[in-house]
């Protein structure tokens, strides 16, 4: 049995969302047993407004291995090359490549980290680079693994016209890796920062609640000034439990 | 496209508390466009003991102005007292009596299932209805999707306090998820947490509730006396089915 803590899109800033970064931490620090492992699902920090956030994905590594071995994947504000500089994790079995990654955890369970960033867009993209890695990888895992497949871009629509359209833009490719590999047994994106649960090639897809912040949805009314940005909802973590080829994911928000 | 609100384990009970999470939720769905298919209940919507009829009642009126209103019992309600108010005949838009399914959009059924009788060793599911329902599924066309619904989660959650009681094993239940394509997932409550898994290799969504929040084992430590954060917001699960896929997405209503 492994639980695996996911934590997304902190949009670091030097600004609030390090303090609900700090409650999420300290709260998953108190945990008893703790969890086996972090898994990062992008948009750490705003890279536009700290340079390259070198130092801010650093101090975000250091804070987190104290608590599990973590690995994460960059989002659309990430620098992937500072991101992967600070989380270091070296692959198993496989080189990481850019900020492509493999985590395994206990040994039964490998998550494995996908780039799915663009350079200054919203909308994500796996490169033909990335899922070559991601087939390597694979190979490299032993038969009797679970796998889970993390990334920052939802590959399906949740029925938000806002965000919809900037999920990732060659699900195919994915779908294709995916429908082969028994292995696999979920998918973890952020991105939306709303916990939401779909499937995607016969495999659930999670998504993380956001940590700097909470989307509105699309029936809610607009708010003055137009914003789909929640601050008064509180800061989540989805937790999951993966036992042989099952996941369980428990989603929990956390009071300041 | 369709959209249900899950509510789900309300536990009024009498306090003004409790009724005032309800009433923020209903203010909440009240605020919402465009408007829902269907709204359900999936149990628990009053203390057992404490909750009576005129509970039932005010959560139906308030509700029912918005959408349909489509409820199953959890092992918390006064069976008699849900039955007079919620009882599956008073479904909206029942096929005809002696039917299970509930039509709540453009090829989309509920399957409404009451899992609230208690026996030794765990909650029972009668599985009349489903062996009927698998009958009438026959008469549906292939690209219906169909949505079970029951208060008791069909399978262990991870969670060893909430998993001590489980529903007993309905192999009805588990032959029609799987062997059924138009069966797309099945929703719980019960558990008071947001939680998703699978049963019967489809999605297993567990809507958090509208009263309070749990706390899991790594929290607790044995400490079970602190197993409920009551001071997390209340809690809507929006269903989104399109093209014969589930999306849920778990809101806290602020």
């Amino acid at each position: 049995m492994i639980w695996i803590a996911q934590l997304t899109d902190t949009h670091l800033n030097g600004g609030e969302s390090g303090a609900r970064f700090e409650r999420i931490a300290a709260w998953l620090e108190r945990f008893t047993p703790p969890v086996d492992a972090i898994v990062l699902t992008g948009d750490l920090v705003e890279v536009g407004e700290l340079g390259d956030g070198a130092e801010v994905y650093t101090a975000m590594a250091e804070r987190l291995a104290s608590i599990a071995p973590a690995i994460a994947v960059p989002g659309n504000c990430d620098d992937p090359e500072a991101l992967a500089a600070a989380f270091l994790v070296p692959g198993f079995g496989v080189a990481p490549l850019g900020a492509n990654t493999v985590l395994v955890v206990g040994d039964a369970v490998a998550v494995i980290g996908l780039d799915s960033s663009i350079p200054g867009q919203f909308e994500g993209r796996l490169s033909a680079e990335t899922l070559g890695w991601l087939e390597t990888a694979l190979a490299a895992l032993p038969a009797g693994m679970s796998v889970i497949l993390a990334m920052h871009h939802p590959p399906v629509a949740l029925g938000h016209p806002a965000v919809d359209g900037f999920r990732l833009e060659n699900p195919d490719s994915l779908a294709a890796v995916v429908r082969k590999e028994p292995r696999i047994v979920g998918i973890l994106v952020g991105h939306t920062h709303g916990a939401t649960v779909a499937a995607f090639a016969g495999k659930p897809v999670i998504v993380g609640p956001g940590i700097h912040s909470a989307m509105t949805l699309p029936q809610e009314p607009p708010t003055t000034p137009p914003s789909l940005i929640d601050f008064a909802v509180q800061p989540g973590v989805a937790l999951h439990r993966i036992d042989g080829d099952t996941i369980t994911t428990h989603f929990r928000s956390v009071a300041g | 496209m369709v959209w249900i609100a899950q509510l789900t384990d309300i536990h009024l009970d009498g306090s003004e508390a409790v009724r005032a999470r309800f009433e923020r939720v209903v203010a909440w769905l009240g605020s919402i466009q465009p408007s829902l298919s269907a709204i359900l209940l999936t149990g628990d919507l009053v203390e057992q003991g404490a909750g009576g009829q005129e509970d039932y009642r005010h959560i139906r009126d308030a509700l029912q102005p918005l959408a349909p209103v489509i409820a199953v019992p959890g092992n918390a309600d006064d069976p008699d007292a849900f039955d007079t108010v919620f009882g599956w005949d008073r479904n909206p838009g029942a096929i005809s009596v002696g039917s299970w399914l509930v039509p709540v959009g453009e090829q989309v059924w509920l399957l409404p299932l009451d899992s609230s009788d208690c026996e030794e060793n765990g909650w029972t599911l009668d599985p009349e209805p489903i062996v009927e329902a698998r009958e009438e599924l026959a008469a549906l066309p292939g690209d219906a999707v169909v949505l079970v619904a029951l208060h008791h989660p069909p399978v262990g959650v991870g969670h060893q306090l909430m998993d001590q009681m489980t529903l007993r094993d309905v192999p009805e239940l588990e032959c029609m998820v799987r062997d059924d394509a138009r069966v797309v997932g099945v929703v719980a409550g019960h558990i008071h947490s947001g939680i998703a898994t699978s049963f019967a290799g489809k999605p297993l969504v567990v809507g958090p509730a509208v009263q309070s929040q749990i706390r899991l084992d790594a929290e607790l430590s044995g400490r079970e006396a602190d197993l409920l954060v009551d001071d997390a917001p209340p809690m809507v699960t929006m269903h989104r089915l399109e093209g014969g896929r589930l999306s849920s997405w778990f809101h806290a209503v602020v």
